[in-house]
């Protein structure tokens, strides 16, 4: 299977034998440093066809990282292409080609035209630009971890170089249109949008007024800054249209011209032509070639020993008593303590404990999520009184969830816990892109419910009408959630706290009952649970 | 007991001792027929242990690649800091074998410590780049980038790619004659960091 994404086979399929423009390394110290520990044969020169990698990446990208083995490997890589011959980006393509940017397809091709994808365009962004992260990377929805543009794609955002769409999502698979394109490298480089925007686009782009609104102080700035390179019609930007792979070489390359990476064309080139703002390198007194790069090659060092480690971040709870729409999913698996420190009118101490599982994929269809649950635990024995739960819930996009669940669908022993059918919808509202950051999310929940949703009242009174229930969690810093919740008979107060980094227990204290309004004065609860994602 | 798995040990503990608490409940009825057994924190559902909300996601984090590498990483960062204190940061790299001025040891000091005015010690640093012909936003980049890189004897895995990273594109950008006669600072950071790496390498 072909992929375009710069010129690789299948990623996911690809072997440890891929190349990056990132590590170039040898001279003197990088030469004694990897003679001794890589191998000699490890090195090569600058601009060269063979690269080496011995740092890091945890699974194979297009990016090309080497397994941490430590082992360098030499690879042949080619700089031109049978197809791009005469063609209007050759020289972009070529030079982006010689430094491992972009490559050929394995048949031998470039295929100029073909549209590039947003995932693509991360995983050439990364081995184009050498930049330091500017902050911390963010968890898309729509891009797992085990996706082969993973790595690609989070580098991009942290250094600044790609966004995501509102709601974390990424859609890596998208086509990407010129106009990102270019808002991606203008951001990256961090250039400053131009103070007469209008101006500028309305001088160079007969078509100024199809870029979007967002985009044109960054289209401005590429302008000016000679990123633009407009293909065949220099004065039509095209704006919308989808970038192809010829597009997108000589954009980037324009943007190494720009950060003094790689020369600018040559009037002479047939390219020169489409560049936006194009101003002729300057003549120099020319340099022997060989011996800058070598010079280079004895300067250069080789990246650390590390290694990329996925850290998963526990949201935490947004309910004390009541459900959410979130649920269990196949491999998910979860266990749970619960406390009152006395029950309802009585001065008894009570508490329970669960196991629980789910089992399906919400986000494609449906999951179904399973509890079985001991109540008044040893007082009268392990599962002498229990019940078992369901709740089938469906997640959609944007942090939305829906669920059916039934309470105690199934009761043995001498609990009144009783049968609870309800339905819940609950959203999250991302306040930051950043989940470790103060106030970084909201999560609320509302629902019907029969059974125990009741009010006391209707409970002494044997009404069955289903009443409202909801909560809301403020997760006010990363380890830590404040919850306010309706249960449809008592307000609750408390917190959801994940004490441990990286470790899925969370603990809920809360206040029941905190208005008084059965009558029976605020109780404390707390709940414990653990669950793990397999 | 492995340290490497004292925060699991610490949860699951916690867990148990919850569970020792619930369990520890006196025996006596409890229910009065009002549904009392589930008016605590909910226990027929995954909420109790978070309800695997997407709202916390996954974070890429950087580290060595052993802890050996680590522990050996740092030694060099704690031998760094004390060789620039004495001003005597050995070359160990290309170049002329002559010592690095005091004052560009003092100001990579700084830089790297986090100490003294480090704004300044940045500056300075940049400075001395482009004034050798490096170009001024890689030197930058560079200079900013070492802030605090051996604090406290410890180097964060990531910071220290980074620097290695805008080091090298530096170096890419650079013409024939910055590279022949070299900034001072370049062969400060390019010795400092030629000892991080060599102990680094040294463990793999």
């Amino acid at each position: 299977m072909l992929s375009p994404a710069a010129g690789l086979a299948n990623p996911a399929l690809t072997s440890p034998t891929q190349t990056t423009a990132r590590a170039n390394y040898g001279g003197s110290l990088g030469q004694s440093l990897l003679n001794s520990m890589l191998g000699a044969n490890a090195l090569g020169p600058q601009n060269s066809a063979t690269s080496v990698t011995p740092t890091r990446t945890t699974q194979p990208t297009i990016g090309g990282l080497q397994p941490s083995t430590g082992k360098a490997v030499q690879l042949a890589q080619a700089t031109t292409f049978p197809d791009i011959q005469g063609n209007w980006a050759q020289s972009f393509i070529e030079a982006l080609a010689a430094r491992g940017v972009i490559r050929g397809f394995p048949d031998g091709t470039f295929r100029p035209d073909d549209p590039v994808t947003r995932a693509q365009f991360a995983a050439m962004i990364r081995q184009a630009f050498q930049k330091a992260p500017k902050r911390s990377g963010t968890q898309f929805v729509d891009v797992p971890v085990n996706y082969w543009g993973f790595e690609a794609i989070q580098e991009a955002y942290r250094t600044g170089f790609l966004e995501g769409y509102p709601n974390n999502i990424f859609i890596p698979e998208q086509n990407i249109p010129r106009v990102q394109v270019l808002v991606s490298l203008v951001s990256g480089l961090e250039l400053s949008p131009p103070a007469q925007t209008a101006t500028i686009l309305n001088t160079n782009f007969q078509d100024a007024g199809q870029i979007p609104e967002f985009a044109r102080p960054k289209v401005a700035a590429a302008a000016l800054n000679q990123l633009v390179v407009n293909y065949p019609n220099v004065a039509l930007l095209n704006p919308n249209q989808v970038a192809t792979r010829a597009d997108v070489a000589a954009f980037i390359y324009q943007a190494l011209v720009k950060q003094g990476t790689l020369p600018q064309l040559s009037a002479t080139d047939v390219a020169a032509q489409y560049i936006i703002g194009y101003q002729p390198p300057v003549a120099t007194p020319p340099q022997p070639p060989t011996q800058v790069a070598d010079l280079r090659q004895q300067y250069r060092l080789p990246g650390p020993p590390i290694v990329e480690r996925i850290r998963r971040i526990f949201g935490g709870g947004s309910s004390i008593s009541t459900p959410t729409a979130f649920g269990a999913q196949s491999g998910d698996v979860f266990v749970g303590a619960s406390y009152q420190e006395r029950t309802r009118f009585t001065d008894l101490e009570d508490g329970a404990v669960a196991l629980g599982f789910g089992l399906g994929d919400s986000r494609r269809l449906v999951a179904l999520e399973s509890t079985v649950t001991s109540f008044s635990t040893l007082r009268q024995d392990f599962l002498e009184n229990g019940g078992i739960s369901f709740k089938l819930h469906r997640t959609f996009p944007g942090d939305l969830a829906v669920a059916f669940g039934i309470e105690n669908a199934i009761n043995w022993g001498d609990t009144d816990a009783g049968s609870s059918v309800y339905g819940v919808v609950t959203k999250g509202f991302p306040l930051r892109q950043n989940p470790n950051e103060p106030l970084s999310r909201v999560t609320a929940s509302v629902g019907v419910g029969g059974g125990r949703f009741r009010s006391e009242n209707a409970i002494d009174d044997g009404d069955t009408d289903p009443n409202v229930f909801g909560s809301v969690g403020l997760r006010v810093a990363q380890p830590i959630s404040l919850i306010a919740e309706w249960t449809g008979q008592d307000l609750n107060l408390g917190a959801s706290i994940t004490p441990i980094p990286g470790v899925p227990l969370v603990i809920t204290p809360a206040a029941a009952d905190v208005t008084n309004t059965a009558g029976d004065g605020t109780r404390f609860i707390l709940g414990v649970g653990y669950g793990i994602s397999f | 007991m492995n340290i490497k798995h004292l925060s699991l040990h610490l949860g699951l503990g916690f867990a148990l001792a919850i569970c020792g608490v619930v369990s520890g409940t006196p025996q006596a009825q409890a229910q009065s027929n009002n549904q009392s057994d589930v008016t605590g924190a909910i226990i027929t559902t995954s909420d109790i242990a978070g309800g695997f909300s997407p709202g916390g996601g996954r974070r890429v984090i950087l580290v060595f690649r052993t802890d050996e590498i680590r522990n050996s990483v740092f030694n060099a960062a704690r031998l760094v800091n004390q060789q620039l204190a004495q001003r005597n940061l050995p070359i160990v790299a290309t170049g002329a074998s002559t010592a690095i001025p005091a004052i560009v040891q003092q100001n990579l000091e700084s830089v790297l410590t986090a100490s003294g005015n480090v704004d300044a010690g940045v500056r300075q640093t940049a400075s001395d780049l482009v004034n050798a012909g490096a170009n001024p936003t890689l030197a930058e980049n560079l200079a900013s980038s070492l802030r605090g890189l051996t604090a406290g004897g410890q180097v964060d895995a990531a910071k220290f790619d980074a620097v290695v990273r805008n080091y090298n594109a530096l170096i890419n950008a650079s013409e024939q004659g910055s590279l022949e006669n070299p900034a001072e600072s370049l062969r400060a950071i390019q010795s400092m960091l030629s000892i991080l790496l060599n102990a680094a390498y040294i463990r793999t």
